[in-house]
């Protein structure tokens, strides 16, 4: 090596120190080679990055009031805030027209007339005849008056007569806007043996009076006028005049009189409480609840109702609503001086008068009613009116004062998960999710989700055991039982990697969540409109990436 | 007898200084600069740390473009080595928390590069004129350790605590540099220095404040960040569609953004063995006025709890949406980082040399160098102890050793050989960091090329203190 370096080096500058210094130069630009092989840029590949991310997610002030006003339930408040759930429900009866109607009238009456006799021709004579006819009805019905919606009234007639003459009807007792039913219809003898006219009048907005003063009742009196010119053929008198009168289609405004005893239904109605719909188990005890029936009716008529079947259902179970009010419930009627107007009957059924207590305490799920009416059911005949729109209503209000305890109520919900296939959770290592509630409700709620296939057989769960999500209010006494100082709650819900993969595999994710008033749904709390809980929400994830 | 006495009274001080020198450096020592030119005493360029030394030439003229062509990058944080790991496969990948792992609390890198266009110098009677046209690539980076572990690890590794991103800064500048320097033979003992660089500024990014925390609480995880910030930049877009756009040619050639700098030394020369020598470089500032933009709050204060729910309440799919788009780029906006166009100062690095020689034959000299310069009101010291070797006369040779950017193995090595009128001079503080560059905190490169005339035919070419 020395030997080799003497041979190669010159002599004058390159001396034997420069020659060590040359050997450590070779040396150096070998050992830069290899560090180049082992660290060179183009070997660069990237890298993972997993960072632990944390930051708050969202909160929310959830205060009661608002909850009411986005709800789409039903809530009443009281004056000092108190609120309650309200469940209402109506039924219908048929309209009058369909129940008491004016049936069809046929008056069929043969008249006789005579020319005076020396008439000249082209002289003229008539005569009054009046007609008294009886209004049939289909119930025996008593009709002192009746304001005509709509109906045909026609006029057939056919005279012997040889001459032009005309024949007049005139109904006194029928008016529209004061003015007299008058319907005349002209003969014009063209040859032969008889002569026939006819017409159909419409009738509507006429006012009919019947004469119920006599023995018969529904009595029409009608004028029938004849008269005739003379022409040149010759007298024949006495003439025929055959007159086929009928009134028919006849839709009723307002009909006056009694009109006896009619039944109709009240169809089966079902008052949905949703309240209770998504309970699986535990119950919540209405301290004070109450059911309204409220009958509405602008029949201007007695009647009752009889319910055929009243009850409370939950899961096919029936529980009747029994009550010392039941089965029928007289129906208050409006007076004529409220004619076009309904009278209101409230029955209300309490604890005191009912079961009512024990059937909301078995949760249901709905009310369900159907009924009949009966008009006129004592046969006392008093004067009644119908419109052609009077009806019956039956409203079922069920009133939930949020007064009460609940014990483990529980409720669970299912929703779809990871069904489009797009949730990518594969670069979160863990995930913890921290809950904090500042509760002001008189509740302590647990929660529970459930990882679960498509057939709902639970994967996974998130908590080992149920994670206390709020925390009850301090409740202060009686009788207001208000919550006076709000609780704090933290809730650390950690995911580790098991869990995340069973939420990737997951298609359902069932919540469950199990509410008790205050202690243990040992003591009665209330609900009131300025009660909220604060909830917020904050994450802290393993997250990996390779980039 | 009484001269010995003296010497030695004088070589323990000496050596009582050198031992407390490496003992602060030991704990301290973090710049890089250059370090090995300084023993290289036959070079005109060590003048570039000194301007009171002065060359033994009648004159000298730099190569052109090769006179003095420099390269160096210092990092007290991570080596190269440091931030990759080798996978399976045998590529690297990016290893985070070995970074983070390898962070202290406050850690630089600074990248230099100085291209000598032009050097000249002359001497005339007691004076030496030197000047020089350089091209100057100057980058000073102060960062936290917090800052890398937030982005590197995310803020939920330091839950309930603060990260400090303050002591980030960032200097980055590129500048041409004209230099006239006098060196002055006061008397046999003292030699006094000046240099005045007038300087073009053409990029710039100067990070005058940029102070901030973020504080993530336990449980809820809410986010503060309190952050000061001002980030002057002046950067020419190299385009050709508006008229502020510029070419290359006219963004190497073209003088704007004025400033200026100096250079002062001085040399002692106690006796025959002794002689020190103390310099301050680049105190100085340029002045940006074109291309500007900065960025900047003052005092802004952000905490962030989440989105407020009942934000949505009401709200269809669409309304959500723009809701939240509203929601994201108001986080984009949590900084109230304003633009605004006003011209700034970027003040130069300033260093300051301090050096002790001991000649310990005409040939061989032993000399200790300390170098500390300021960034972001940070000192960062380094240390050098060298050797230099006249082996003939015309090659010498330069050994070294430094403490630098927390690294302690920094071996350099300068060669000089001259065959005047040609010189040629190599030198580096840390051979290995030439070698194996991803495995040192600490490598430069400084070579060049002159034409020397010393004075009586060269028969002496080393710079006399």
């Amino acid at each position: 090596m020395k030997k080799h370096l003497h041979l190669s080096m010159k002599p004058q500058l390159i001396n034997r120190p420069l020659a060590v210094l040359l050997v450590l130069l070779s040396f150096s630009v070998m050992l830069n080679s290899c560090y180049k092989e082992r660290m060179g840029i183009d070997k660069i590949a990237g890298g993972t990055w997993s960072p632990d991310l944390a930051a708050p997610i969202a909160y929310g002030d959830l205060t009661m009031a608002r909850m009411i006003r986005d709800s789409e339930k039903t809530w009443k408040e009281y004056p000092d805030g108190l609120l309650s759930l309200i469940y209402e429900e109506k039924g219908i009866s048929d309209f009058a027209d369909k129940i008491i109607t004016i049936s069809d009238q046929k008056i069929d009456t043969t008249i006789n007339f005579a020319l005076t006799p020396g008439m000249n021709v082209g002289d003229s004579t008539f005569k009054y005849f009046v007609l008294h006819t009886e209004f049939k009805s289909n119930n025996n019905e008593r009709l002192d008056s009746v304001l005509i919606k709509s109906g045909t009234l026609s006029l057939e007639v056919t005279t012997d007569m040889n001459h032009n003459g005309y024949l007049e009807i005139t109904i006194p007792s029928m008016t529209r806007y004061g003015v007299t039913f008058r319907q005349r219809l002209n003969f014009i003898y063209s040859g032969g043996a008889t002569t026939t006219v006819s017409v159909n009048v419409p009738i509507f907005d006429y006012y009919l009076t019947l004469d119920n003063s006599g023995s018969n009742n529904n009595v029409l009196k009608q004028y029938v006028k004849v008269s005739a010119t003379k022409s040149s053929n010759p007298d024949n008198s006495p003439y025929s005049f055959s007159l086929k009168q009928e009134i028919k289609d006849i839709k009723y405004l307002l009909a006056m009189g009694y009109f006896g005893m009619h039944t109709f239904n009240i169809d089966e109605t079902k008052v949905p409480v949703d309240l209770f719909d998504n309970q699986t188990a535990g119950s919540i005890y209405i301290q004070d609840p109450h059911l309204y029936v409220t009958l509405r009716n602008s029949y201007g008529l007695p009647s009752n109702l009889t319910f055929d079947q009243f009850y409370a259902e939950r899961n096919g179970v029936k529980k009747n609503i029994t009550s010392s009010l039941l089965p029928t419930l007289p129906v208050n009627f409006p007076p004529f001086s409220n004619i076009g107007g309904s009278d209101t009957t409230i029955y209300h059924f309490h604890s005191g008068n009912s079961n009512i207590v024990d059937i909301i305490d078995m949760n249901p799920t709905q009310l369900v009613f159907e009924g009949n009416v009966k008009t006129n059911p004592n046969a006392l005949i008093v004067p009644n009116f119908v419109l052609d729109t009077s009806h019956i209503q039956v409203d079922i209000l069920l009133e939930l004062p949020m007064y009460g305890r609940a014990m483990n109520f529980e409720l669970r919900d299912t929703s779809d998960i990871n069904g489009d296939n797009e949730t990518n959770i594969d670069q979160l290592k863990s995930l913890q999710l921290n809950v904090n509630t500042v509760n002001g409700f008189p509740v302590d709620v647990m929660l529970q989700l459930y990882l679960a296939d498509t057939n709902n057989v639970i994967i996974d769960s998130i908590f080992h055991d149920k994670g206390r999500l709020l925390k009850s209010g301090i409740v202060g006494p009686a009788p207001a039982y208000k919550v006076t100082s709000k609780t704090h709650n933290l809730i650390k819900i950690p995911l580790n990697s098991d869990q995340l993969e069973s939420y990737k595999k997951a298609r359902r994710l069932i919540m469950a969540t199990h509410a008790s008033s205050y202690e243990n749904g040992s003591k009665v709390v209330k609900i009131y409109s300025d009660y909220s809980v604060f909830i917020e929400v904050a994450a802290k994830a393993k997250y990996e990436t390779d980039f | 007898m009484k001269m010995t006495k003296k010497k030695n009274h004088i070589e323990q001080r000496v050596a009582l200084a050198l031992f407390v020198l490496f003992t602060v450096f030991t704990f301290k020592a973090e710049a890089q600069y250059d370090m090995m030119i300084y023993s290289l005493k036959t070079v005109p360029q060590t003048t570039l740390t000194n301007p009171a030394l002065m060359p033994n030439y009648k004159y000298h003229v730099g190569f052109p473009f090769l006179s003095s062509q420099y390269t160096g990058f210092g990092t007290s944080g991570v080596r190269y080595s440091d931030v990759f790991y080798t996978r399976a496969d045998d590529s690297l990948a990016v290893d985070i928390p070995g970074i983070v792992s390898k962070l202290k609390e406050k850690n630089n890198f600074n990248y230099r590069e100085v291209n000598q266009i032009l050097n000249f110098g002359m001497k005339w009677k007691d004076w030496y004129f030197s000047g020089s046209v350089s091209e100057i690539v100057d980058i000073n980076m102060m960062y936290s350790k917090d800052l890398i572990q937030l982005v590197g690890e995310g803020n939920g590794s330091k839950i309930g605590e603060t990260f400090d991103l303050g002591s980030t800064a960032l200097k980055a500048q590129h500048y041409r540099e004209y230099a006239l320097g006098a060196a002055y033979d006061y008397d046999d003992t003292w030699n006094f220095g000046l240099r005045a660089k007038f300087l073009f500024g053409k990029a710039a990014i100067d990070t005058k404040d940029l102070s901030g925390t973020l504080t993530t609480t336990e449980d809820y995880y809410y986010i503060t960040t309190e952050s000061n910030i001002t980030i002057n930049t002046s950067l020419p877009q190299f385009k050709k569609d508006t008229t502020e756009d510029v070419t290359i040619g006219e963004y190497l050639f073209t003088g704007w953004n004025f400033g200026m700098g100096f250079d002062a030394g001085a040399t002692y020369k106690m006796d025959d063995q002794w002689s020190f020598s103390a310099s301050v470089l680049d105190l100085g500032w340029i002045s940006y006025n074109r291309w500007l933009k900065t960025y900047s709050n003052e005092n802004v204060i952000w905490t962030y709890k989440g989105i407020d729910a009942m934000e949505f309440d009401g709200l269809d799919d669409q309304q959500s949406e723009d809701r939240l788009n509203e929601i994201k780029d108001s986080l984009v906006e949590m900084f109230q980082l304003e633009e605004t166009e006003k011209s700034f100062n970027v003040m130069l690095t300033a260093k300051i040399f301090l050096g002790a020689n001991y000649k310990l034959s005409e040939k061989e000299d032993l000399g200790v160098l300390v170098r500390t310069e300021i960034f972001n009101n940070v000192w960062r010291p380094s240390l050098t102890l060298s050797y230099f070797r006249q082996l003939n006369k015309n090659f010498g040779v330069s050994g070294s050793y430094t403490m630098a950017n927390r690294s302690y193995a920094n071996f350099g090595l300068g060669i000089v050989v001259n065959a005047a009128p040609l010189q040629i001079y190599i030198a580096t503080d840390n051979v290995i960091g030439l070698i194996v560059p991803d495995q040192v905190h600490y490598a430069n490169l400084h070579f060049g090329i002159n034409f020397i005339f010393p004075e009586g035919g060269g028969s002496k070419t080393m710079i006399d203190l």
